[in-house]
This record gives structure tokens, C-alpha cells and sequence, in this order.
């Protein structure tokens, strides 16, 4: 691991969560999107055919990675492959979290060739509606003044 | 992204009628539809990679000696994509099949986000010597 693959942080938005670029190149990378429905972020990698057994999701020091190899398939005897645009072998991604998401709270299902990993917000770093009180406590006798030009 | 693919591709009999090569080395198709051609001695196996393709969101179809493999993905709500490099939501993959292969023999499985279709090759026809008449 090398120092300089910290410095290469892209920020994606608001550096709620960056994209590590990778340090090897001897690693693919799956394709993800990240989308944000507020109380939780879910992001989608495209791994088809992958087999769970060599799929690994691990968060650690506030990176979330997704690392595991993909193999063909064995050929059938005197079988030739004539064409191959598909990606083999190790691949891997890593994902920095911000404080905001909740680590331990991930979650992970592998469906039609997409991993879908949902990480929900810390309830705190939501977005809430701060109620202003009064410092004289008025509020209560507020409302009954209204009751009482309604009757 | 990987130039070692490409001679392979051209000395294959299967002509991937939809690749542009644009002069550069490294042209490689990415993204859904890309595929891998397996020939065995009774059929020639195509795996295309389809990830969050649904069998319902998946056509194939032969035609002109073809076979044209299409599709179609829901995406997630797009206002509320934040980050994206997830390439097409939709592809069309066009395949020259090779005229020993049997059209009217095809199979599709898709598991995981591979769609394999499975060509079964005809079966050998068999050498017929033609008799030459003479004009007596």
C-alpha cells in the first residue's frame, strides 16, 4: 500500500463519500453508482457472474472495499474461446465513507449480476426541522388564546 | 484497456458487426453486452455480461443469419443519483453467425447478469458425389 493512493481522493459530492483511484493496475473496476435517498446511500456495482464465494465487502478505517475475482468458467475439452470482452480476475473499489454514514449498519444483497450495498445515514447528520422555543415559555397559553377567539 | 483481445477477434469467424475500431489498438467494447464466444465441437457458446438485466428486459433474435442480442434496464430515480459510472441503461449487440451453426437450434439462460446463448453447430452433411453424364 502506498502513501500516494490517499492523496488521489476524488470527491464525489460534498465529501459525503470519494472514490479511492486505485494504486495496481492489476485490478478491474467494476462500474458503480451511488445514489442518495437521504436517510441512506445505496451503491450499485455491476459484477456479473461472479460467484458469492468470491465476493468480499469490508469497511476498515472509514473505507468501504469491494474486492474478489472473477473466474471463467472451466472450457469443455478442445473447446477455444474465439472472442472475450469480458473482464476476468481480481478486481477491486474502495469507497471512503463519511462520518455521516452509519459503518455498522451496512448492508449487502448480490441480485442479477449487482452487488447493492445500502448504507444508511447516522440518525444525527439527517436533515431536521430545529423547533425554536421562546424563552419565556409562551407557547402553551399561544394556542389557547386562538381556542378562545374561535369559540 | 487490453490490446491482446484484439487479435483474437480478427482472426475469429465471428464478425462483431456493432464494434467501431477507430484506429486505436486498444478499442475493447465496455459495458453491458459484452461478450465472450466459446466454440465447442457441437455448439458455439455466446455469454454476454447483462448486469441488473431482467429476462423480461432481454431480447434475442435472429435474423439475415444474425443473431441480435438487445436490452433494456430500469435505472434507479436519476434526480437522486449523486455519482454514476454505470455506462447504458439500454445495448444492442449485432453477431454474424457462422453458416455451419443451426439457427433454428438456439438456448438462452441467464443467471447472475450472464445471458449465455448456446448455437448448436448443424450437423456435418454428409459428401455426395455427383455423377458426370456424358452426352452419348
Amino acid at each position: 500500500m502506498h502513501l500516494n493512493q490517499f492523496e488521489n481522493t476524488l470527491s464525489l459530492f460534498n465529501n459525503f463519500v470519494n472514490e479511492m483511484l486505485p494504486d495496481v493496475a492489476d485490478y478491474w473496476r467494476p462500474e458503480l453508482s451511488i445514489t442518495d435517498y437521504e436517510d441512506r446511500f445505496v451503491i450499485e456495482c455491476e459484477l456479473p457472474g461472479v460467484d458469492q464465494e468470491h465476493l468480499s465487502l469490508d469497511v476498515h478505517d472509514g473505507i468501504l472495499e469491494i474486492s474478489g475475482e472473477r473466474h471463467r468458467q472451466e472450457l469443455p475439452d478442445g473447446a477455444t474461446v474465439r472472442v472475450d470482452e469480458r473482464r476476468w480476475g481480481a478486481f477491486r473499489r474502495r469507497i471512503r465513507l463519511d462520518d455521516s454514514v452509519n459503518a455498522d449498519l451496512i448492508e449487502a444483497d448480490y441480485q442479477d449480476g449487482i452487488l447493492r450495498i445500502t448504507a444508511p445515514r447516522q440518525k444525527e447528520s439527517l436533515p431536521r426541522k430545529i423547533e425554536i422555543r421562546s424563552a419565556s415559555g409562551s407557547a402553551a397559553p399561544k394556542a389557547k388564546v386562538v381556542e378562545a377567539s374561535q369559540s | 484497456m487490453n490490446g491482446a483481445t484484439l487479435p483474437a477477434v480478427m482472426s475469429s469467424p465471428f464478425r462483431i458487426a456493432d464494434r467501431v475500431f477507430d484506429g486505436r489498438l486498444d478499442v475493447r467494447y465496455v459495458g453491458p453486452g459484452a461478450v465472450s464466444v466459446t466454440e465447442t465441437g457441437s455448439a458455439t457458446i455466446f455469454e454476454f455480461d447483462v448486469p441488473g438485466f431482467t429476462a423480461d428486459s432481454l431480447s434475442i433474435d435472429v435474423e439475415d443469419g444474425r443473431l441480435i442480442v438487445a436490452g433494456r434496464r430500469e435505472e434507479a430515480e436519476g434526480d437522486r443519483k449523486v455519482y454514476s459510472e454505470r455506462r447504458m441503461t439500454s445495448f444492442r449487440r449485432i453477431l454474424t453467425l457462422d453458416r455451419r451453426l443451426d439457427p433454428s437450434a438456439i438456448t438462452a439462460d441467464l443467471a447472475n447478469g450472464v445471458l449465455k446463448v448456446t448455437v448448436a453447430r448443424r450437423p456435418e452433411s454428409e459428401r455426395r458425389r455427383i455423377d458426370v453424364r456424358t452426352a452419348s
